[in-house]
């Protein structure tokens, strides 16, 4: 079942023919070599056999839950985890990512959205298995945005922004996971801590604060996107 | 002059009292005591006495008097028999009693024996009189009481809508004319499962019921134990059933009592037959209008998925079998037409379940406290590509409150409005959103410069399937007003179209907010 391409091996857990198809064709032409799995149970043993670097996973699998998958796998395998899902079923996609999933996708999506989900996912494990758990170090620049976190400044457009403590943590920790989707209860777990886990309208009064400071017009943002639902991300040019 | 006194006595006596009182109470005619003969004899006695007291003042033609003031009352209040033996017994007690030689039934004087059989037939007389007068003024007071009985169940039944309600009204006469549990049963009669929050109808046995079907089935009252069983007989048609049942089960077998069970049946089967006629037609229109709907959205469904889908066929077979002849130019033509037809077929797909999942009740609003920056900002990201440049003028207030509704919702109703206005509208007219919270309510604006929507049209546009005059074969099935409005209302809020100032539609959403804010987190600490 390894087939084609020298790059990032990539591993399809998907039951629907088509869309094995889909995205077998597109990988392979972008350079990714594709083993495929059709069941949960068959996913956890190809994965183990295999050694993926990449997991792209359907939440809907027949044969029980792609979250099994999720949290079998998050349990040893430490490359970027995708998962795929149905619209109407943001609460599985928002389990799936707080068991560890990196990021998703809704069908249908396109292959532009593909890509760039997977190419965000692997430098987000590039960055991190280089920072070496010291991520929160160095500049980040996305478009007009620059965070130096060694010297606690932030400035857009050129020009120094003054952030709140709790602002200036809720930023970090999305330029940490720069491109990829952050649920509010990760948001949550890491600005304000295990106790508030609840409280998501304390992301949204804080988010609206940060887009007020860093967006050109916050009604449509560019920087600091909302995930209906699910969280934000802080987009990026990949 | 006796029987004229007792007449107007208990014809009129609500409103004149031409006797005293105590005499009125005497002479009311009322219903048999239970042992009528006994009392004859009371009454003998208490004659008696009150002759005794009498004797010494008068004379013995006056103490006769007595005896047959005894017959009258015993006439009037006991009935005919008692009444005579209130006269044979009573003239006997004077013979022994009173006339010379006293305490024997023998004679001094023979003209007392004249006077004694006067006495009799004067008595038998006057029984007889007053006992039928009696009986005329019972009969009579019946009959006022089923004729009230019957115009205020007739009265009652023309407030009748529906059966429930003939059903409530039926019960209720039923115990008051006949201290009966009464049962409307429309044709053909069977037990019904109970339905909560109604009293418990007359429960009916599987021999009742084969009465019940009898009754229909012969046209003739049916009677088993207590139960009485009439049918509902309109233009030689069955329509159901009336059943009473009485505490005592001899109740309902007086000739009066059963020709009212008979009037009452007249009526209440003219009442039901009107009402399952109303209901009759109600049901036919709603299977009308659901027939309508489904041939609307069936036609509606297959043109619009299948529109798109021979699109596709067409480029995709084109691309595969002529692609090599091709130009970049067209070839990059047919790609892009089949990505915007698989979109059109996916925003369709994605109209209708909506629906059907609003309209089922599938879909409860999860509500959190949302930002509608944050709900306006990811609908206007997923309308972009719609939009196609064309300018939306966005007016928040910076201090909008937080809002508890479903987010999700809420954007798609959003979706829905911006897609509506980009379709109907010019290419290239601006668009406006805006929002604002008054007291307790949250009210969206998305309005548009097009050509508006007539006042007529206005309350229409919000129905599933309906598309505006001039856009009948516009794309989209006219779901995603309708989608909009069902998530409103599930918001507990509504939706309506106004015309704008200056030109163009202006759709107002109206949500309550959800109450008081919740507390924000402090971080009163310094700028990092």
């Amino acid at each position: 079942m390894n087939h084609g391409g020298t790059g990032p091996h990539v591993l399809v857990v998907e039951d629907e023919e088509q869309m094995r198809r889909f995205l077998r064709v597109t990988l392979r032409v972008n350079n990714y070599r594709v083993t495929e799995a059709t069941t949960a149970a068959e996913a956890l043993a190809m994965a183990q056999e295999q050694r993926p670097d990449v997991v792209v996973l359907d939440l809907g699998l027949p044969d029980g839950d792609g979250m099994q998958v999720v949290s079998g796998l998050r349990s040893w395998f430490r490359g970027p985890l995708l998962v795929v899902s149905a619209r109407h079923q943001e609460s599985d996609k928002v389990q799936a990512l707080d068991a560890g999933a990196d990021d998703y996708l809704t069908k249908p999506f396109g292959t532009s959205e593909l890509l760039a989900r997977l190419r965000v996912a692997q430098r987000h494990f590039a960055r991190a298995a280089g920072a070496a758990g010291n991520s929160d170090r160095g500049l980040f620049v996305a478009g007009e945005l620059k965070v130096d976190r060694d010297r606690h400044e932030v400035t857009v457009r050129g020009e120094a922004v003054k952030l709140t403590p709790i602002e200036y943590k809720l930023l970090v920790t999305l330029v940490r996971n720069a491109g990829k989707v952050v649920t509010r209860r990760q948001l949550l777990r890491e600005v304000w801590g295990e106790q508030h886990l609840d409280e998501a309208h304390y992301v949204r009064v804080y988010m609206s604060n940060l887009r007020r400071k860093l967006e050109v017009d916050p009604a449509r943002p560019q920087l600091l996107l909302t995930e209906q639902n699910i969280g934000y991300r802080l987009q990026v040019d990949v | 002059m006796l029987p004229s006194v007792t007449t107007s006595t208990s014809m009129h006596g609500r409103r004149e009292h031409p006797l005293p009182a105590p005499l009125q109470r005497l002479l009311n005619v009322g219903p048999e005591p239970r042992h009528p003969y006994v009392y004859a004899l009371v009454v003998v006695a208490v004659a008696t006495v009150v002759a005794f007291a009498l004797y010494p003042f008068e004379d013995l033609a006056n103490l006769i008097m007595v005896y047959l003031l005894a017959t009258v009352i015993a006439a009037v209040r006991l009935g005919r028999g008692p009444s005579i033996m209130t006269t044979i017994v009573g003239t006997s007690a004077f013979v022994y009693f009173f006339v010379p030689n006293r305490y024997s039934f023998v004679m001094a004087d023979l003209t007392y024996l004249q006077t004694f059989s006067i006495m009799i037939v004067v008595g038998i007389i006057v029984s007889t009189l007053t006992s039928q007068l009696r009986a005329e003024l019972l009969a009579t007071e019946a009959r006022e009481r089923r004729s009230r009985a019957l115009y205020e169940l007739s009265r009652a039944l023309t407030a009748g809508d529906s059966t429930a309600q003939l059903e409530g009204i039926v019960r209720e006469h039923v115990q008051l004319a006949f201290h009966a549990r009464g049962r409307l049963m429309p044709a053909p009669p069977r037990e019904l499962p109970a339905e909560p929050n109604t009293p418990t109808p007359l429960p009916m046995s599987v021999a009742d019921l084969a009465a019940a079907e009898r009754a229909c089935a012969t046209r003739q009252p049916q009677r088993t134990g207590a139960l009485h069983l009439q049918p509902l007989i309109v233009a030689k048609e069955v329509v159901g059933v009336l059943a009473c049942e009485t505490i005592e089960p001899t109740a309902i077998t007086s000739r009066g009592d059963v020709q009212l069970v008979e009037s009452f049946a007249n009526n209440i089967a003219v009442a039901l037959h009107r009402v399952l006629a109303g209901e009759q037609v109600q049901r036919a229109h709603q299977r009308a209008e659901e027939e309508r709907l489904r041939n609307v959205m069936l036609s509606s469904v297959s043109h619009d998925l299948r529109t798109p889908l021979a699109a596709i066929t067409g480029a995709v077979t084109t691309l595969i079998a002529d692609g090599a002849r091709l130009d970049d130019a067209t070839r990059r033509d047919l790609q892009e037409s089949i990505r915007d037809d698989a979109d059109a077929l996916e925003r369709h797909v994605r109209n209708l379940l909506d629906l059907t999942r609003l309209e089922s009740g599938g879909l409860q609003a999860r509500r959190d406290w949302c930002s509608i920056e944050e709900v306006v900002g990811c609908a206007l990201r997923r309308v972009d590509t719609l939009l196609a440049g064309r300018h939306v003028d966005v007016q928040l207030p910076a201090d909008l409150p937080l809002v508890r509704v479903d987010g999700t919702l809420l954007e798609q109703l959003l979706v829905n409005l911006l897609e509506n206005a980009v379709r109907y509208t010019p290419r290239g007219s601006p668009l406006q959103l805006t929002a604002g919270v008054h007291g307790e309510s949250l009210q969206l604006v998305v309005a548009d410069r097009g050509p508006g929507i007539p006042a007529a049209e206005r309350e229409h546009v919000f129905s599933k399937f309906y598309r505006g005059e001039g856009h009948r074969h516009a794309t989209g099935a006219g779901l995603g007003l309708a989608i909009c409005r069902a998530i409103a209302h599930l918001h507990d809020g509504d939706i309506r179209v106004d015309e704008r100032d200056g030109g163009g539609a202006s759709f107002v959403t109206t949500l309550p907010t959800g109450g008081r804010q919740p507390t924000s987190p402090s971080d009163g600490e310094d700028p990092a």
